[in-house]
């Protein structure tokens, strides 16, 4: 039996999907695309209700009688959430459809017989432990992090804004804190010994206090009531997140709030005037773009990072741990953990000095794009120049960010041709539509730019031209 | 126009946490040579790199190593493609878990490469064409203790 005594959480109610009568018939894969194109949440998940349903969970002929696997079942349901469903299932090298069932529970009791454990068919402490080297070998920190926290019901995200591996911390933690008094926990090689470490150290981290806040300066007084109330209606919708809100609060000299008021709204047309926009206290792209560039010139990258996810609202398909700023970051972003043969990760987004040095355009793009592999992987997309092409072209056609200058679209257009043509056949065919509708973007874009610009990048178009599309039918 | 690589796997290599290696860019030729300075590490099939590397179990030719993130990088940019002389050399460390999965502790061969001009990569005067390998070195992956 397992011996953790945390209270037990309840399972978060599937989001609605349509009724499928309600629905004209549509090729799965190509529902499936266009989700992918439009970032839409529900049509996603609704493409993924299309799939074939799994077939019914044997009987119970394993490790386990049906009792048991009965009761793992009904155990791990109440104790995990999806996103550690999906773990446990990868660690029990079965398929990964977040959903536990019998089955789930006779491998998970085959990988605990494989590893000289009780058998129960239960993800405690013990079998977590036996899991930990291999998943810390492919990077997946985060995946850890997430489901230890999980089972113990630990609040790694109301007062921290990251917890991420840091490989020079020779300890088991440290934790620092955001400009914006949120905490940021680096875990050392040594918090990642056992599952047991891991949840000491981060209960011991959530500790350290934030330092005082700064004193709130006079509240300003930009505009009227009314002007004041309208903004609040737009600022809340605009901007939601806690830390989101929290990050604005500080850097506009307010105090430490997790949720607007008329105050905040002050404060922000105060700084929008600072700034050289129109004080009315809205969060519009060209606020956000501003505000964005003074979080990370306080050195509040994650609360920019924040800030953007939460404007653009950028789905994850409830595929995402986490995602932060991590200075030791050398590409502009990464998403991870990626293992050949392991489809449906859950995974993070980790974004680099390098991507945050960008202009605003292309850190939303670069931001956007990791988010699309966040999608990808829950769609079980394995092939790698299929997940790029597709996230080039989100960046290209996207109609919710800003449009990059068009140094940055040929730059995004380049690579996109490059993946394109190291594609498989089968998902050339698969995405023949959404290459038609990039390359429409690449000629439109090129012929709106100077003639200087569209020498420069001739080359480039040409090749987008060049692309003969392969024929035959999609695939299933 | 030919490069040296060398690479070594440090002593503290340890499963799963980690795998230091060193890597030296060696001008082997009579000319100068243009070299990307950042030696920005990623995976064979991939832009945004100068150098990746492939793990084999000794004496074989299977590939161990598995990618484990995808990753957004620049090309290196013309002005980062610094002129080496005869005899000089370019140095860099990198962590080879933090980009590589490997099936676990044991011995194997690593095997390194250089590539300046890979997919998407700058067209620099002078730079070093196609791809140069290290030779395969071995090394000798122990699993991590941990002290009490």
């Amino acid at each position: 039996m397992s011996t953790h005594t945390h209270a037990e959480q309840e399972q978060v109610p599937e989001a609605p999907v349509p009724e499928a009568s309600t629905v004209p018939a549509m090729p799965v894969a190509l529902m499936q695309a266009h989700a992918i194109a439009a970032g839409s949440a529900q049509m996603a998940r609704y493409a993924l209700s299309r799939q074939p349903a799994p077939a019914p969970a044997p009987p119970a002929a394993g490790a386990l009688n049906d009792a048991q696997a009965t009761d793992a079942v009904a155990w791990t349901n109440r104790k995990y959430d999806e996103l550690s469903i999906g773990i446990i299932q990868h660690i029990a090298a079965v398929p990964a459809d977040r959903v536990f069932t019998e089955a789930t529970a006779q491998a998970v009791a085959t990988f605990q017989q494989t590893n000289g454990l009780l058998v129960d068919g239960k993800v405690g402490h013990q079998t977590l432990t036996a899991a930990f080297p291999e998943r810390v070998g492919q990077s997946g920190h985060d995946q850890l992090v997430h489901i230890v926290a999980d089972l113990e019901d630990i609040d790694i995200t109301t007062t921290t804004s990251a917890v991420r591996f840091d490989p020079t911390v020779a300890v088991r933690g440290q934790s620092e804190f955001d400009p914006s008094g949120l905490r940021v926990i680096k875990l050392g090689a040594p918090a990642f010994q056992s599952s047991r470490i891991l949840r000491d150290t981060l209960k011991a981290q959530l500790l350290t206090r934030a330092p005082a806040a700064a004193a709130a300066g006079p509240v300003p007084s930009i505009l009227d009531d009314t002007s004041t109330a309208i903004a609040l209606i737009v600022d809340q919708v605009a901007l939601s997140h806690p830390h989101s809100i929290q990050a604005l609060s500080v850097l506009v000299g307010g105090p430490r709030i997790t949720a607007w008021n008329e105050d905040l709204v002050q404060r922000l047309a105060a700084n929008q005037q600072a700034n050289g926009r129109t004080g009315d206290g809205i969060v519009d792209v060209g606020t956000l773009e501003v505000l964005v560039r003074q979080l990370i010139a306080n050195n509040d990258n994650n609360g920019a990072i924040r800030m953007i996810v939460d404007f653009f609202a950028f789905d994850d398909m409830d595929n995402l741990t986490t995602i932060y700023f991590d200075p030791t970051e050398t590409a502009n972003a990464e998403t991870l953990p990626l293992s050949s043969g392991e489809e449906n990760q859950p995974a993070s987004i980790q974004v680099g000095p390098a991507g945050m040095a960008q202009p605003f355009a292309g850190l939303v793009h670069t931001i956007e794009h990791e988010f699309s592999h966040v999608r990808l992987m829950r769609q079980n997309e394995t092939d790698i120049p299929t997940q790029e092409f597709l996230s080039e072209a989100i960046e290209m056609t996207s109609t919710i960010t800003p449009q990059e200058d068009i140094a940055g679209f040929m730059n995004d257009a380049d690579r996109g041709e490059a993946q394109w043509q190291r594609m498989p056949v089968d998902r050339q065919i698969r995405h023949r539509d959404r290459f038609l509708e990039v390359r429409e973007e690449v000629r439109r874009r090129h012929a709106a730019s100077t003639a200087a610009e569209q020498a420069t990048n001739q080359a480039i178009v040409d090749r987008w031209n060049n692309v003969v599309l392969p024929a035959g039918p999609p695939g299933p | 126009m030919s490069l040296a690589v060398e690479a070594s796997v440090g002593p503290d290599a340890r499963w799963p946490t980690t795998i230091p290696v060193h890597v030296r860019i060696r001008n082997d030729g009579e000319a100068p040579v243009r070299v990307a300075r950042r030696l920005a590490v990623g995976y064979r099939d991939a832009d945004g790199r100068e150098l990746f590397a492939e793990v084999h179990p000794p004496g074989s030719d299977e590939l161990v190593s598995r990618q484990t993130k995808l990753y957004d990088r620049d090309p290196a940019k013309p002005e980062e493609y610094v002129p080496l002389a005869p005899g000089e050399e370019l140095a860099t460390d990198f962590d080879l878990i933090r980009w590589y999965a490997l099936p676990g502790p044991g011995s194997y061969e690593l095997q390194v490469f250089y590539e300046g001009d890979g997919m998407l990569a700058p067209q620099v005067d002078g730079a070093a064409r196609g791809i140069y390998a290290s030779g395969r070195v071995p090394f000798d992956l122990p699993e991590e203790t941990w002290s009490a």
